[in-house]
């Protein structure tokens, strides 16, 4: 037989068939014909004999001889039924096929988000809450112009002490920081939504009073 | 002296009458004559009486080896011739003790020359390479042949439990043993 006849021989994987006895009767015919003919197909046998044997030996001589181990059952044992799966295992079950390191976190994520949500809902409506304590009047303070010069029919008027807001006093509101509020006798008073704090210029009052003092040093010389 | 020879100058020398030089080829080739012939034969008893008739055989007809195959080649070929004949002359006898296709077959184990408590050294080093061989082999591999030769499983069978096509049971086996070969070759057990 050739050597490209030998490397595609059909024979070579039914070889373990025949080593083993797994061929019928006229399948070993055909077979032990072959052999008889294809030299290569008998050193290939022969070699599959070889190891075959080796197997068949060391099966023989080293696992035949051991004892069998004695298999123990716990008959003792009670086999009941698993207890049922509560609302939390059938949640985590939902989340099974994702690996546990993604798992916890994504479970991480959420937590944050949930705090850092809550975080913000609680600081804006705590800025809310204070900017309306209850009793706290805003209003616009009108502050006059030192520079214009008082009007002749308001020369007569007796002078009086221009109604100054009195100084503020921080007040402390009944559940929010300290605020500074004022009386509720102030004139002009309007309640605003965004607090103007109200200066408080001891300066400012006595550039007043300098201009009331010169009226009043015009209205003695005139009369 | 005879160690370091080719089998062929150990041909040559029998052929001029050498018997010490013959008794080295058979020293060589017994075991794996003796494997082939239990290839064959399924039995060890048959297998060893097919492999002696296999030796008697080729010392008869050494001038008939004129060298243009190996030695092995031709002893495997006289083996095969051998066991053939044999099957033969059961099967006319009517007393074919080898069952068809039902896998099953002897594994009575009778001591021969072969096994000699001389060779017990020789035969534990042997079973030691061939642990350490299969414990070698890719697992696709190891448990085909595991099934077949602890299991004593039919190839059908393998292939129902595997849930593999019968062919591809029978290629990892076929594929399983030439690993098998290779490996035992490059780790040889050293003959005394």
């Amino acid at each position: 037989m050739s050597r490209d006849e030998t490397m595609n021989c059909r024979f070579e994987q039914e070889m373990v068939s025949y080593l083993y006895g797994e061929f019928g009767q006229s399948e070993r015919d055909v077979f032990e014909s072959h052999l008889e003919t294809c030299s290569s197909c008998v050193d290939q046998f022969a070699a599959l004999s070889d190891a075959r044997f080796s197997v068949f030996e060391w099966q023989r001589e080293e696992f035949v001889p051991m004892e069998t181990p004695a298999i123990e059952i716990p008959w003792n044992t009670p086999v009941g039924k698993p207890a049922p799966a509560g609302w939390l295992t059938g949640f985590v079950e939902l989340f099974a096929f994702v690996r546990p390191p993604l798992a916890m976190a994504a479970g991480a994520l959420v937590l944050f988000g949930i705090a850092i949500g809550s975080f913000v809902l609680l600081n804006g409506e705590t800025e809310v809450a204070s900017n309306r304590v209850p009793g706290v009047v805003e209003i616009e303070e009108t502050i006059a112009d030192e520079n214009i010069a008082t009007p002749e029919f308001a020369k007569d008027i007796e002078p009086r002490e221009t109604e100054r807001a009195p100084v503020p006093q921080a007040v402390k509101a009944p559940d929010g920081p300290r605020r500074a509020t004022r009386p509720a006798t102030t004139r002009n008073a309007t309640p605003v939504s965004r607090p103007r704090s109200v200066p408080v210029l001891s300066e400012f009052r006595d550039v007043e009073d300098r201009s009331l003092r010169l009226a009043d040093m015009l209205d003695d010389i005139g009369g | 002296m005879y160690k370091d020879l080719s089998d062929e100058q150990l041909v040559e020398m029998a052929v001029a009458d050498d018997r010490d030089a013959f008794g080295e080829i058979v020293r060589r080739w017994e075991r794996k004559i003796f494997a082939l012939c239990f290839g064959m034969l399924g039995r060890e008893d048959e297998a060893g009486d097919a492999a002696q008739e296999a030796f008697i055989s080729a010392y008869r007809n050494l001038k008939n080896f004129r060298g243009e195959a190996r030695v092995s080649s031709w002893l495997h070929r006289i083996a095969v011739n051998q066991c053939l004949t044999i099957k033969r002359r059961q099967k006319t006898r009517a007393e074919d003790r080898i069952d068809d296709g039902d896998g099953s077959e002897d594994r009575t184990f009778i001591a021969s020359a072969m096994y000699s408590p001389a060779k017990q050294t020789e035969q534990a080093e042997r079973l030691h390479l061939v642990r350490q061989a299969v414990t070698a082999l890719p697992t696709d591999l190891r448990q085909v042949i595991v099934m077949k030769e602890f299991e004593d499983m039919t190839f059908q069978e393998i292939s129902d439990t595997l849930e593999l096509p019968l062919s591809t049971v029978k290629s990892r086996l076929y594929t399983a043993l030439k690993q098998l070969k290779m490996r035992l070759e490059r780790s040889p057990v050293e003959v005394v």
